[in-house]
């Protein structure tokens, strides 16, 4: 079996508006061609960068090169690795963007990395400049080992806040989850308030949801700010609401009240 | 106390299930207007306006469903329902191809940097995918573009004939709502 890397830059910059298109066009191109031909890989994108490595036989990975080379997406294409190899890495086509809200994404690429390096033949500074978009550790991302964690509270003390959404196939959408992550995702907020909040069936189905969130990478892990930061004022209560912003709360209480109602009896109804 | 009359505006390509998740929990028949297709679609009739349903929770609380076509073309039928929104649910068919432009077209048009809109991407007829990575593809994508919106909203798969699936969606829309009282 052959593996093959390929860099690309994108014919129009990721600072155009057409720039998501483009991506789209390219992903269905690929998608389509490399499951009709059964080629395994992924495609990642950074800023204007993509890099295709890409697994199959050689003669239908040299009809995708010639495919790339031609396409009018992408332009600068270079050949950086071009080898045999025993083993698949992928077993299914991907599609990866990698900016600064994905550094979620770094564990994936330094797997990547590991398994490539020995193959890559970087010809060229322009090349190594583009590969850096993808491989270039030097500056780890704040990680949560570098933060003192209680072994028994591995979140106590921390502030929390979701980078993504998880996806279909990483959780079941359950209404506890929902709720966590839907207040995740609109303000970093500590443990010990998510506990006081009871936001799920139990403490100890919290710690199960943010273990597995931490674990896909969608967790970000802060220690609390003191109360001497400056952004603290921030985080106290918000001012009780008055006039229209009172009774449009109340209002939302109330719908939401009777929509939770409707879903149960829904529910119940089905069962 | 005052009726309260939320809106949820559905939002999508033809064929991504709008019609059917409504005729799911409307307990009125939606107010179609359907057309017959003059083009191969893959499905005899479209929606060529608005659809219509209706969700009466209390004697005084209910919860409008408008199910809008998601091309740019009819945005006159977006602004007509945009005040004052509950929820935005933005369907995206799993098929061969993606077409994202409609998807970038509904975003620029509903999400401002005042707004707090709440938004849901929902992806429909994932049965079609022939396994999880395929959708996980397409939710991969779906990311990178609502990022660029400065987004950050649940990509969920949905199932416009399945009750429980809309029910689902109801319950997003509602802890996306009600959030902030925490």
């Amino acid at each position: 079996m052959k593996r093959i890397a390929c860099l690309n830059t994108l014919s129009i910059t990721s600072e155009d508006p057409k720039a998501s298109q483009q991506l789209v066009d390219i992903f269905n191109d690929a998608r389509l061609y490399n499951k009709a031909q059964d080629i395994k890989g992924v495609i990642l994108v950074a800023k204007d960068v993509v890099l295709q490595i890409l697994e199959g036989d050689a003669s239908t990975l040299g009809k995708a090169l010639y495919k790339l080379s031609r396409d009018t997406h992408t332009q600068n294409a270079s050949i950086i690795m071009n080898s045999q190899v025993d083993k698949p890495l992928f077993n299914s086509w991907r599609i990866k963007f990698f900016n600064q809200s994905n550094e979620k994404n770094e564990i994936y690429l330094k797997n990547i990395y590991q398994e490539i390096k020995q193959d890559l033949d970087i010809t060229s500074d322009n090349d190594q400049a583009r590969l850096d978009n993808f491989f270039n550790f030097e500056e780890a991302p704040q990680s949560i080992d570098n933060l003192e964690i209680s072994i028994t509270g591995q979140f106590a003390g921390l502030e929390l806040s979701l980078k993504a959404w998880p996806k279909p196939s990483q959780f079941k959408p359950t209404p506890d989850l929902l709720r966590l992550c839907t207040l995740l995702s609109k303000k970093p907020t500590g443990y010990d308030s998510l506990k006081a909040m009871g936001l799920t069936q139990s403490d100890r189905l919290l710690d199960e949801y943010l273990e597995r969130l931490k674990g896909n990478g969608l967790l970000e892990l802060k220690p609390m700010p003191s109360k001497n930061d400056s952004d603290f004022a921030s985080k106290e209560p918000a001012p009780i609401k008055t006039g229209t912003d009172a009774s449009q709360a109340e209002s939302g209480d109330r719908f939401s009240n009777v929509l939770r109602k409707f879903i149960a009896s829904a529910r119940k109804i089905r069962q | 106390m005052d009726p309260i009359y939320k809106k949820l505006a559905i939002v999508g390509e033809v064929g991504a299930g709008k019609t059917q998740l409504i005729n799911v929990i409307s307990e009125i028949s939606p107010f179609a207007t359907e057309e017959k297709s003059s083009v191969d679609i893959g499905k005899a009739f479209t929606t060529v306006g608005i659809d219509y349903g209706r969700l009466t929770l209390a004697e005084d609380i209910a919860l409008g469903l408008y199910g809008l076509p998601g091309q740019s073309r009819f945005s006159m039928l977006w602004d007509m329902v945009k005040q004052g929104l509950w929820g935005l649910l933005v369907l995206v068919k799993y098929g061969k191809t993606l077409n994202t432009t409609s998807l970038t077209k509904i975003l620029e048009h509903f999400v401002n940097s005042k707004s707090n809109l709440p938004i849901v991407i929902g992806i429909s007829h994932c049965d079609l995918a022939e396994d999880h990575s395929d959708i996980d593809v397409l939710t991969e994508l779906i990311q990178h573009i609502i990022e660029t919106h400065g987004l950050m909203t649940p990509i969920l798969p949905v199932d416009p004939r399945d009750p429980e699936s809309v029910l689902m969606l109801l319950q997003v829309f509602d802890s996306l709502n009600t959030i902030e009282a925490f």
